[in-house]
């Protein structure tokens, strides 16, 4: 019996550039919501620029390069705001997990840091199969002190969403024009002088990945609640031009059913109980895409379990005593006093 | 929704009432929804009041004369967070209140107001930013509005600058991370001895704090190193 414990291998490409990064989310939300196991996701796309996090389609890239090349633009989270090109010589590494499950593994841990090193050492230990003298550090990995890689980490309590972008076979020339801060970046191509299989570097990954984390890659698809999550994602945010230009995104928990944050507050008073009365009766036959969460003031930030998802307008709802309040999706629809049924009925329909 | 309530202030499971009591904040007079074993009852204004209109709401209406009885019922309300600006202001109202009940000064009503309006110009984390502790700021208001000190004073500013300088003296000896709870206690325990220094104000009582309630909720409690924590 193997003692190997399995992760999913996700080879799954969706055509649409921005369905790609929908994907990345979707895979990092069933992680976190206990759905499915720590996933690699191994996928190439065609050639874009990623705005990571906060990074500014203004200040960080030049948009008319970008549109006199044919680059697309798409925003993805990340905890750092940086800009990343990627085209179909690249390879996207991404990894959904749990971070817990790498405890043993690192050494002298230093938060953070040690999980993107060890990521990172993970690709290294696989490229040094094709005799690629590479290596790894918490910041990329790096082919004689000249960086391949970028990174857009995302995390979620103990789930980090760690989404790499490899420059293999990448023409960098036309990054170099878009992006406004240069850095040195270069492709594992151009330092070797020759043009390296995908499909090799594919295998070496995924074997240096087994090694370095004793684990078992299993092929797998996404599942059917995936795929829903996916195109739900892509038409709320990653085809809108809101998120991809602006950086807004609309607020979903866990695997993006339909959010009503009530928040109340303790013990709730007679208009509050009222409320709640009346959002659970209207949403009674919506229990399938609806997810109501009652808030009461002062009882903290894990009434709902461990991993609390909090809208930010339910943090300033708290911050500014607005009681009773609904949020739906992360707007604030009602506070103050107790809304018509219909117009509450309303308002959670038009948010489906 | 939780099926059993606990007192905010006891933290005992409540019960379903339905006389008239009481509310141990405000003192209103209402039907009651739940109530503690201690007779506990949390008015519905005061359930869903703001972090000032508690705080006013409260020293308006409080005949406590000790300072640090109301400060800690104000402080285990969900309006005032485990850090915030409002413990600017309800270190200045608290002392107020307690100067009006003892009758050594004419405070009325719109000192509350004067005292909350000033408080909140104090910036979050003032503390480490400014390196003026708005709980010592807060002293040092409740002064100005008992003297009238205005910066064309004399004696009146000095003596709000010097309560705030010594109960800063005293916040800092206690080292960080901030602690906005134990900063109001040690406020609130020399600005008591201040005005019994400069004033002759004779504080009935001074409940000692030790061990802060709030120890087992604040997540960043400086434990040991803090002259409350036991």
């Amino acid at each position: 019996m193997s003692t190997f414990k399995t992760w999913r291998l996700l080879e799954h490409v969706s055509p649409d550039f921005r369905m790609n990064w929908a994907i990345n989310e979707t895979i990092f939300r069933s992680r976190r919501t206990n759905l499915t196991l720590d996933t690699l996701r191994l996928w190439q796309g065609l050639k874009s620029i990623i705005l990571g996090g906060s990074a500014s389609y203004k200040d960080d890239i030049n948009y008319e390069v970008c549109q006199k090349h044919h680059v697309e633009v798409v925003r993805a989270n990340s905890v750092i705001p940086k800009v990343v090109y990627h085209d179909a010589g690249s390879l996207n590494v991404t990894f959904a997990i749990n971070v817990k499950s790498l405890e043993n593994i690192i050494k002298d841990h230093k938060p953070i840091l040690s999980e993107y090193q060890i990521l990172n050492e993970s690709i290294v230990k696989g490229l040094q199969k094709l005799d690629v003298n590479v290596k790894a550090n918490h910041d990329g990995i790096y082919i004689a002190d000249k960086r391949i890689s970028d990174s857009l980490p995302v995390w979620f309590y103990d789930y980090l969403l760690f989404q790499l972008t490899l420059h293999i076979n990448t023409d960098l020339s036309i990054y170099e024009q878009i992006i406004k801060t240069k850095e040195h970046l270069t492709s594992l191509s151009h330092e070797l002088r020759e043009k390296i299989a995908m499909d090799d570097v594919k295998e070496a990954i995924v074997q240096g990945v087994e090694e370095t984390f004793d684990v078992k890659l299993e092929k797998q698809n996404l599942t059917e609640d995936e795929q829903k999550l996916a195109e739900k994602l892509f038409r709320v945010k990653y085809s809108l031009n809101e998120w991809n230009i602006n950086g807004h995104e609309p607020f979903l928990i866990g695997m993006g059913k339909t959010t009503v944050e009530v928040f109340v507050a303790y013990p709730p008073t007679s208009m509050c109980r009222k409320l709640i009365e009346l959002v659970n009766d209207v949403v009674s036959d919506l229990q399938d895409e609806v997810s109501v969460m009652i808030w009461m003031r002062g009882r903290g930030v894990y009434q709902h379990g461990p991993y609390p998802e909090i809208s930010p307008v339910l943090s300033r709802a708290h911050k500014q005593s607005i009681i009773p309040a609904v949020i739906i999706n992360g707007e604030l629809k009602f506070s103050g006093s107790i809304p018509l049924r219909e117009d509450l009925r309303k308002a959670i329909l038009n948010a489906l | 929704m939780e099926d059993v309530f606990y007192c905010i202030i006891c933290n005992k499971p409540m019960q379903r009432s339905s006389k008239i009591i009481k509310c141990s904040f405000c003192g209103k007079k209402e039907k009651a929804d739940y109530v503690c074993p201690d007779g506990h009852y949390v008015c519905e204004d005061c359930r869903i009041a703001p972090p000032d209109k508690l705080v006013t709401k409260v020293c308006k209406a409080t005949e406590e004369k000790d300072p640090m009885k109301i400060a800690i019922l104000l402080m285990k309300h969900p309006a005032i967070q485990m850090y915030g600006p409002e413990h600017h202001y309800l270190v200045s109202c608290v002392l107020l209140a307690v100067l009006k009940n003892i009758g050594k000064f004419e405070i009325d009503d719109s000192a509350f107001e004067k005292a909350v309006s000033r408080g909140k110009r104090i910036l979050l984390g003032s503390c480490g930013l400014w390196g003026v502790c708005g709980a010592a700021a807060g002293v040092g208001i409740a002064v100005s509005i008992v003297t009238g000190a205005t910066w064309t004073s004399d004696k009146e500013r000095s003596l709000s600058m010097y309560a705030v300088s010594e109960v800063l003296d005293k916040i800092a000896s206690i080292g960080g991370p901030r602690c906005c709870k134990a900063s109001t206690f040690a406020a609130i325990e020399k600005a008591v001895k201040f005005f019994e220094r400069e004033f002759g104000v004779q504080f009935p009582t001074l409940e000692n704090p030790r061990p802060c309630y709030f120890r087992t909720l604040n997540n960043e409690c400086l434990r040991d190193k803090c002259p409350y924590f036991r």
